[in-house]
């Protein structure tokens, strides 16, 4: 057994090895990976080559960690910093003192790029390794929301209930039209248009006319949707909101399956801070279009009181029970932008923003 | 003295017996002491000594002596 970085080859044992950790207990493909992700994730990325640790024993990845470069934006700066992510060891081979090791290692290689300051996303359990081993803070908390699209589907697959689930299906759509807004509405003056590659938009220019409207936010330029999107081998799909010609928002899909479900995901989404007027429309058509392509539910983050996930209750969003949090350490808290960064207002944070979807 | 507090601390943690014999102890050599349960034993070490390690010293914690030893180092500074 032993605890080394992360080579060529390896992309087939962990993601084998994800999959025996979530597929089997959850079926929910957001975090089962195929290997030409993790070959994708753990390539050089614009911003710096990612520090990974594997503990590999008999030929079998048991336990895996990632850092991630990415650029954060705080204030008037932008820093490099890692998304500290795959933090997981096959229950089997903890208590050995391994966990702890393989993610040291992998600190220790990433600061040989200078890079000091770390960010994550972790539920309670992870939320106490992170700041109770690692000094991390934790900044705020975000939600996971989810919202019926095809209640008919839903009925007919998973309470076997077929000739029912259309009385059910006419009863939500009635129930749903009533009391939130209605995504199949148009807005006279807008246009939602799908494009066919995250480099056929300046996302420079969109960056710099709404990007410094937030306080914090992962920095959103072409290069880095190139990266995250384009050169990603799962499939994602670009929209921009067009009011009157010029683009005010921006929406990007997926598709995955869970529970036997499709399952479609407002991956990334931003308009300009505080808009709800644009963000309710951006959703509205985001939702007609994961409906149009599908998708029995939708799924999202957000971070709660803020102005984005104010509209995602309006149109009818549940809030799941558990909380998530965001969590932060290194040399980032001893930044003077600090104490600014732990208001929620002020951030732009999507699921698109932790790597694992 | 303070080998005696952190063995005390050990067990509280670790709910083990007060005259639980504590020779070669480690990660793995007690079936609590885990990820979750070294944060514990941290947190519990550093609510006992009014002490705060560092990433680095934290790291090198991987047995009972190494604790009593950084635990040693900070009290006695």
């Amino acid at each position: 057994m032993e605890i080394r970085p992360y080579k060529k080859g390896d992309a087939e044992l962990i993601s084998a090895f994800m999959k025996r950790c979530f597929l089997q207990n959850t079926r929910n493909e957001v975090r089962s990976h195929e290997a030409n992700y993790y070959a994708w994730k753990y390539s050089p990325n614009p911003y710096g080559k990612p520090a990974v640790r594997v503990i590999e024993d008999d030929g079998k990845i048991v336990g895996l960690f990632s850092v991630v470069p990415k650029r954060l934006k705080v204030g008037d700066q932008v820093i490099i910093v890692g998304e500290t992510g795959d933090a997981y060891i096959d229950p089997a081979y903890q208590g050995k003192g391994l966990f702890f090791k393989m993610i040291a290692k992998a600190f220790e290689e990433i600061k040989e790029q200078s890079i000091t300051s770390f960010y994550t996303t972790a539920n309670d359990i992870a939320l106490k390794i992170w700041t109770g081993l690692f000094r991390y803070e934790k900044l705020f908390d975000y939600r996971s929301l989810v919202r019926p699209l095809y209640l008919s589907n839903i009925i007919k697959k998973k309470l076997k209930l077929g000739p029912i689930s259309s009385l059910f299906n006419w009863i939500f759509l009635l129930h749903y039209t009533m009391f939130f807004q209605n995504p199949v509405k148009r807005f006279e003056g807008y246009d939602f248009r799908k494009m066919d590659s995250f480099s056929h938009f300046d996302f420079d220019a969109f960056w710099a006319k709404y990007g410094h409207t937030y306080f914090s936010s992962v920095e959103k330029k072409t290069t880095y949707f190139i990266n995250r999107f384009d050169d990603n081998p799962e499939a994602f799909h670009l929209y921009l909101l067009q009011k009157e010609g010029e683009v005010v928002g921006y929406a990007v899909l997926k598709y995955t399956t869970c529970y036997d479900l499709c399952c479609g995901h407002l991956v990334d989404y931003m308009v300009s801070h505080g808009n709800a007027s644009t963000m309710k429309k951006l959703v509205a058509l985001s939702l007609q279009a994961l409906k149009d392509n599908g998708a029995d539910i939708a799924s999202t983050w957000a971070i709660p009181n803020q102005f984005t996930y104010k509209v995602m209750k309006r149109f009818g969003f549940w809030t799941r029970k558990k909380k998530f949090h965001i969590v932060t350490g290194g040399d980032i808290l001893k930044s003077k932008e600090f104490e600014k960064m732990k208001n929620p207002e002020m951030w732009s944070f999507t699921h698109g923003d932790s790597d694992n979807v | 003295m303070i080998g005696k507090k952190v063995e005390d601390v050990l067990k509280e943690v670790f709910k083990l017996e007060a005259d639980a014999e504590l020779t070669d102890v480690a990660p793995g050599s007690i079936p609590q002491w885990d990820s979750l349960g070294h944060v514990n034993l941290i947190h519990g070490v550093e609510e006992a000594f009014g002490i705060r390690f560092s990433v680095d010293e934290i790291a090198q914690i991987d047995s009972l002596e190494t604790l009593k030893e950084t635990v040693k180092g900070h009290v006695q500074k």
